[in-house]
């Protein structure tokens, strides 16, 4: 039926609920001047956007979108008049020969659309409007955007974040606790006493190293009596390496630094990921501006100078999360762009510019504009990894390694073919093996023991391979209900009386059969080749590597009309000649090979010998950093309506959030404009600000904005921003260094008050939001694990290298344990390690007691209190141990009730005694919390 | 620092609190008690009048084909072999593509009073079939197991979202805080595996506990559970001491309720290294019993997840089995070996839960990320399989429980079983509907990260009020 009998005969109906006064404002536009023509224009659009355009975004934009389906795209008004391989999609004014009407009406012979079922009557009748009103395509949406930029007034410009940086007037020459002071007066609070050396001792090496004071530092900082006793505590552990350890560490939190990512069938592993981790580590070491430390992780590859230095940061991109495989590659890549706008915002900014993916930033002055002007910036960029070998080494390794490949494919092609070839050899002996199997089953019932000997003397006896045999029997005794071409072999199963010539004409017409579908099957996929070959197209290769995913165009077996076997026959193919285990003619692995002799057994073991050879030479992976450098052609991000990537709306220039500069922002105008970025995030005060923040809360346990990672209106004011604001100035007027500025706050004296919680200030400030104390912190899974290490004497010095997975055995710092996005480590996750999925701003602290059953019962807990025990054996008696012990773990001397405690435990405890008192001590509440 | 928790006021019952805790506290005395139970799993007050405290999500992985089991089709009895009308069926495989319609190999039959019609490969699910809400009009987003799977555990296709077990355990707490809150029960990994229970943004206790349900030591179950060198005797010494000097600490730091908190948790978990295994233990069911659920892992992992939520543990996921034991392409007589483990196991379930009064307080999801086409599936170099490929955009998904109305039928596919035509079901309304049931507005059971308040429904859901008593 064509569309045109189908209207006749009701089955488009033109006018049901379609305006009536559309259709007389086309006439009147047509017939009339200029003003009532503007109103028509008003009309034709209105009508566009409420019914067709979402009509098109829904049911066809997701094929003929971006990825142009048989070239056909109907995100334009362009795209439908040139239509695709069948040749234009609408002709305006004439809604029965268009195309898109024949195929959503499924009035076309063979073009039924959308393929997951007809769309309703209303919407072709809209469609069908829309098209005879002459397919009105607004001219200023010519693409789909609707949202306008977001005009930036004064109010937003004036929210405190944004402002400029400022330097508070101070007086003194300790000029923090000079501002802290000046709060707390204000809000009626007074500052705790100095807590006693030895509880600063402690917090200032957990702080900046991660691990306690040794007893010794604890005597030497005790007995320096000079006035720069604390500042030679400050700059031994700012100088020791543990110190990148510990706050490069804090960095990867906010880096959402991961090894490996999930990957559709499995796990896409990023081996040298740890050269990032070592480079942040050192970047802390060796004082790295931080400036400089933020545009190498932004744009090693586009700083001047030498940069070799720099481009382990890269992997700050490098190193993803990337998405592979999981949806539509347009879907995954946008949202690979949505992670990275929200890693450089919300890590290097405070700002929440991921939420304005859809719409415009419901709180804060961000438009989609800034959104899809930073992600062009990302859609711009590709994975690379940086080689650190010679040209020479890198080459022959890859040579190498395609030999590999090479060979390897090689064996397995040998071995298919050894597979089909002996395949198609049985086949050709079918007839012999159906009467042996009637032979075998045709006395009747027996139990699997006699049905084997039985298959045993009879393939002796006919001299035919005993496992083929069973293979046969197996198959051929089962009842086949799905096929009617045993249906003869049933029958002279059952009856008694068959004789030997019956039998054998059953197994040959059987044999013929079988004959047949192998040819049938050859036949297909020689079809299939052919028609491959002419399809011209690549298949698509599928790497470990990111950026796997242009794919659009790739290849696919849908592609492929060759004529199927009926479904009979396969049912009759399939389990004797189909591809994989279980089918009766198909041997593989080790089965095949006992039917290789002579050349072709020979072939294939020096085949096999070389193959290892060469994998023994192979030597490892060259060294490499995982990062990434910009397409060739970099691309601005179109706008995606609500935030759907199959919406496409107007290009966006590159360029940086409005309410950040000053005047209209300019586009990035070098490469993705990596570096341009870079260089405006560090010019902002924000950077500064969320920075020395982050440095503050690391130390006192809680931000001055306590949202760290969020300086917008949705997150907290600070709850004293004079200070903020001096360490903010400090942090950029001391040449971005991260040491100094923690020097400066260590020496403080707000940061090296008490934690006790002292009357009557704790009823007004709870939260001690204004430091008048310290916060009572317990130790993060690093510090709990590296301390427990290190008081056993147990704790691996080494610094750097390749990652491994946490246990019993490993003995290095944990900032050094595998990190997985796959598979979190269970200790790591047991103790509120972050996902390294996302940036993460702090981290939650949680108390359950599967944390408590892993000191009760984790061998590393167990195995590292035993050597606790051997380690404080040599100190004495029991109760010198146990002030030993003390020492070690809690850095202070043992009182009285601690001694007695212990020596009465002790006393009562058996041999393991030692073991089970250090146990309890590792467990304690005044290991695992500073004070 | 501290957790974020929902905005919902806190009244914990004392009581059933202090029954769970058991004794051991002698020395506590009820202030301390009250400061130290403030923790991420406490019990935590609904939105609303809950239907059911537990769920049990049983996971037909892979797939199961809706019109061969509970959305019977006789079009394509008469249409067998016939190219489906309005096109062959989209599907997302790479090198897949289908056919013609495909009839079920198997027959269904009418049962109960409601009549609902459930293939052969259901018998005794066909036998209770009253109990169920039988939703045929389910969809979801993309044809393939890991979005699928992304979407009907965490709500998204991406992965770094939360599981829906994390959303509840974090909106509800669990009553036992001697057992995790949400476990995942499978031999072996599914396929995308751990990150489909994995807490994301909420905080890492909300990550599901995932058992290998092929290891049948019920004392290796649980990682650290038990200790293998000192006896119960000696670790409460140990544990005498601990808190002896954790007392002392105390004392000078007075008023910080995290100390506090770290105390009784220790206490706790010294209680949990008893019962969990217990737990864990179904040899202490009858052989009767056992034997009904079924000799295989699906059969005991479902007789465990009713010890489960019997102790206490709000939701408990089954996987039916490693990877995607349902993912029939190649033959869908595959689906009669696996119902044949599957529909004991779940009717039994469904009768042991009455039997012990849990029934009422309990749903019970069975269901898959996606279901099959209509039309048999083609795979490359056109072989001809007895199969069928993965269909999102109609299956089936079967309710039971409290709150749930049994004996009806929920919404409808197209003549084929294709698409979902009458009443769609989208995943994120059957989440909105669990958490409806559990007494949570999944409106209102958010958490603020990265600037703006997430859900498990994201911007969609809508709760089924047809199918709830």
């Amino acid at each position: 039926m064509n569309l045109e009998t189908k209207i006749r005969q009701g089955g488009i109906s033109m006018n049901a609920r379609v305006p009536v006064v559309l259709f007389l404002l086309t006439v009147f536009a047509v017939l009339c001047g200029d003003a009532p023509r503007a109103e028509a224009a008003q009309e034709h659009e209105e009508f566009f956007e409420t019914r067709i355009r979402p009509l098109l975004a829904e049911h066809c934009q997701s094929c003929h979108g971006e990825l142009a389906t048989s070239g056909l795209r109907v995100d334009s008004r362009d795209g439908l008049l040139k239509g695709g391989s069948r040749g234009p999609a609408i002709l305006p004014g004439n809604p029965e020969s268009s195309l898109l009407l024949q195929a959503v009406s499924h009035s076309h012979p063979n073009l039924k659309m959308p393929p997951s079922g007809g769309l309703g009557q209303r919407a072709i009748d809209d469609l069908a409007t829309w098209v005879r009103a002459g397919a009105v395509w607004p001219r200023k949406t010519e693409q789909v955007s609707q949202e306008k930029a977001k005009g930036i007034s004064e109010e937003d410009r004036s929210f405190w974040s944004f402002q400029p940086l400022s330097k508070p007037a101070v007086v003194g020459d300790s000029p923090i606790d000079e501002l802290v002071r000046a709060s707390l007066r204000k809000n009626g609070l007074t500052p705790n006493p100095p807590a006693d050396r030895k509880t600063w001792l402690r917090r200032i090496s957990f702080d900046l190293m991660g691990l306690p004071p040794t007893p010794e530092e604890v005597s030497v900082f005790l007995a320096d009596e000079s006035p720069k006793a604390f500042s030679t505590v400050a700059d031994r552990l700012l100088s020791s390496s543990h110190f990148g350890e510990r706050w490069g560490r804090y960095w990867l939190d906010v880096a959402r630094y991961g090894e490996n990512d999930f990957h559709g069938v499995g796990i896409a592993e990023y081996p040298q990921a740890w050269r990032y981790r070592d480079w942040v580590i050192e970047a802390f070491n060796s004082d790295m501006p931080y400036d400089v430390f933020v545009k190498a992780q932004i744009a090693a590859d586009l700083m001047p100078g030498d940069n070799r230095k720099l481009l382990g940061g890269l992997g700050l991109f490098g190193l993803g999360p990337w998405y592979y495989g999981i949806s539509h590659p347009p879907q995954a890549r946008a949202d690979e762009r949505n992670e990275r706008v929200d890693m450089v915002s919300r890590g290097l900014l405070g700002l929440t510019v991921a939420c304005a993916r859809c719409h415009d930033h419901k709180y804060d002055p961000i438009s989609m504009q800034d959104y899809y002007g930073l992600a062009g910036v990302f859609a711009s960029v590709h994975y690379k990894s940086y080689p650190l070998a010679s040209e020479q080494t890198i080459q022959d390794y890859k040579r190498q390694e395609t030999e590999i490949k090479d060979l390897e494919k090689e064996i397995a092609d040998f071995l298919k073919r050894q597979s089909e070839d002996l395949a198609r050899i049985f086949t050709r002996r079918t007839a012999d093996y159906v009467i042996a199997s009637w032979r075998v089953l045709s006395p009747g019932e027996m139990d699997e023991d006699e049905l084997a000997c039985k298959v045993d003397e009879v393939a002796r006896r006919s001299k035919l391979d005993w496992k083929t045999l069973e293979r046969w029997v197996n198959y051929l005794r089962m009842p086949h209900e799905d096929h009617p071409y045993l249906d003869a072999w049933k029958r002279l199963l059952e009856d008694a009386t068959a004789t030997e010539e019956q039998v054998r004409q059953v197994a040959d017409d059987y044999q013929a059969l079988i004959v047949s579908l192998a040819d049938e099957r050859d036949k297909i996929e020689e079809e299939t080749r052919t028609l491959v070959a002419r399809l011209n197209k690549k298949k698509r290769e599928r790497t470990q590597l990111p950026n796997d995913y242009i794919s659009g165009d790739s290849f696919k077996f849908n592609d492929v009309d060759t004529t199927p076997m009926s479904r009979d026959r396969y049912l009759a193919w399939k389990p004797v000649l189909g591809v994989g285990k279980g089918a009766v003619l198909r041997y593989q692995g080790e089965e095949l090979e006992r039917f290789l002799q002579g050349e072709w057994k020979q072939h294939l073991q020096s085949l096999r010998a070389e193959l290892e050879e060469k994998k023994e030479k192979l030597p490892p992976h060259y060294p490499y950093l995982p990062g990434i450098e910009d397409w060739k052609e970099p691309r601005n991000a179109k706008l995606n309506l609500r935030g759907n990537p199959f919406q496409e709306g107007e290009e966006i220039p590159r360029r940086f959030p409005a309410v950040l500069s000053h005047d209209e922002p300019a586009p990035f105008r070098n490469g993705s404009g990596r570096l341009e970025l870079a260089e405006a995030i560090v010019k902002q005060p924000l950077a500064a600000r969320v920075m020395a923040n982050r440095v503050w809360h690391h130390l006192f346990g809680r931000g001055i904005v306590r949202t760290t990672s969020n300086f917008g209106r949705t997150g907290a004011k600070p709850s004293n921003p004079n200070l903020l604001e001096y360490l903010a100035w400090r942090l950029v007027h001391q040449q971005w260094s991260i040491k100094k500025l923690i020097r400066e706050i260590v020496l403080s004296e707000t940061y090296r008050a008490s934690s006790d919680r002292l009357n009557p200030n704790e009823a007004k400030d709870p939260d001690n939001r204004f430091f008048r104390r310290a916060n009572r912190r317990r130790l993060d899974v690093e510090a709990l694990r590296d301390a427990m290490l290190f008081v056993a004497g147990q704790l691996d010095p080494e610094q750097g290298g390749e990652s491994k997975a946490l246990s019993a055995k490993n003995r290095r710092r944990t900032v050094y344990a595998r990190v997985e996005r796959f598979r979190p480590d269970e200790t790591l996750a047991l103790f509120d390690f972050p996902n390294p999925s996302a940036s993460s701003a702090q981290r939650v602290v949680t108390n359950v007691p599967l944390q408590r059953l892993f000191f009760l019962n984790s061998d590393f807990v167990l195995q590292h209190s035993e050597a606790f025990a051997a380690r404080v054996r040599s100190a004495g008696s029991d109760a010198d141990r146990i002030r030993e012990a003390y020492r070690l773990s809690f850095a202070r001397e043992a009182d009285d009730p601690d001694v007695r405690d212990g020596l009465d435990f002790l006393a009562a405890a058996g041999e393991d005694g030692w073991t089970q008192y250090s146990q309890v001590l590792l467990g304690s509440n005044e290991f695992a919390f500073i004070d | 620092m501290s957790v974020h928790f929902p905005s919902i006021p806190r009244s914990v019952s004392r009581r059933r609190l202090l029954a769970q805790l058991g004794s051991g506290f002698g020395l506590l005395g009820l202030a301390k008690l009250k400061a130290a139970t403030s923790g991420p799993f406490d019990p935590k007050p609904p939105h609303y009048e809950p239907r059911v405290k537990n769920v049990i999500f049983l996971m037909m992985n892979g797939g199961w084909s809706q019109v061969d089991t509970f959305d019977p089709k006789p079009s394509l009895t008469r249409y067998d072999g016939t190219p489906m009308p309005g096109g062959t069926p989209k599907t997302d495989a790479d090198d897949g593509r289908v056919g013609t319609l495909m009839k079920s190999p198997f027959r269904f039959h009418k049962h109960g009073q409601s009549g609902i019609e459930a293939s052969e490969l259901f018998p005794q699910v066909g036998g209770i079939i009253d109990d169920f809400c039988v939703i045929r009009s389910m969809h979801t987003n993309v044809p393939n197991h890991e979005p699928g799977l992304f979407m009907i555990n965490c709500g998204a296709l991406q992965p770094g979202r939360p599981s829906m077990g994390s959303w509840i355990t974090y909106g509800l707490g669990t009553e036992n805080r001697n057992l995790p809150g949400f476990v995942v029960l499978c031999p072996g990994v599914p396929t995308v595996g751990p990150p489909l229970w994995n807490s994301a943004f909420l905080p890492a206790v909300y990550q599901g506990t995932h058992i290998h349900t092929e290891e049948t030591d019920p004392k290796k179950l649980i990682r650290y559970i038990r200790n293998e060198r000192f006896t119960h005797d000696v670790q409460r010494r140990q544990l005498n001491l601990l808190e002896r000097l954790n007392r002392r600490h105390l004392a000078t730091r007075e008023g910080d309720t995290q100390l506090e908190a770290a105390i009784e948790t220790m206490e706790t978990a010294f209680r949990m290294q008893m019962q969990a295994p217990e737990v864990f233990d179904i040899a202490q069911e009858t052989e009767t019993l056992r034997d009904s659920y079924g000799n295989s892992d699906f059969g005991r992992a479902c007789l465990m997840a009713r010890r489960m939520v019997e102790h206490g543990v709000r939701i408990v996921q089954v996987y039916f089995g490693k990877v995607q034991p349902w993912d029939s392409h190649g033959d869908i007589m595959d689906h009669k070996r696996l119902s044949a483990e599957a529909d004991p196991a779940i009717a039994t379930l469904i009768r042991d839960l009455k039997a012990r009064g849990l029934f009422d307080e309990t749903l019970v999801i069975v269901g898959s990320e996606f279901g099959r086409t209509p039309a048999v599936q083609l795979q490359r170099n056109s072989q001809l399989t007895n199969g069928r490929d993965h269909n999102s955009l109609g299956f089936t998904v079967l309710l039971a429980g409290g709150g749930v109305r049994g004996g009806m039928t929920y919404g409808a596919t197209d003549e084929f079983g294709y698409t979902a035509v009458e009443k769609p079901v989208h995943v994120h309304d059957l989440h909105a509907t669990v958490l409806h049931l559990l007494g949570l507005d999944h409106t209102k059971l958010t958490y603020h990260y990265s600037g703006r308040d997430f859900r498990l429904t994201d911007v969609h859901g809508n709760v089924l009020s047809e199918i709830l008593v």
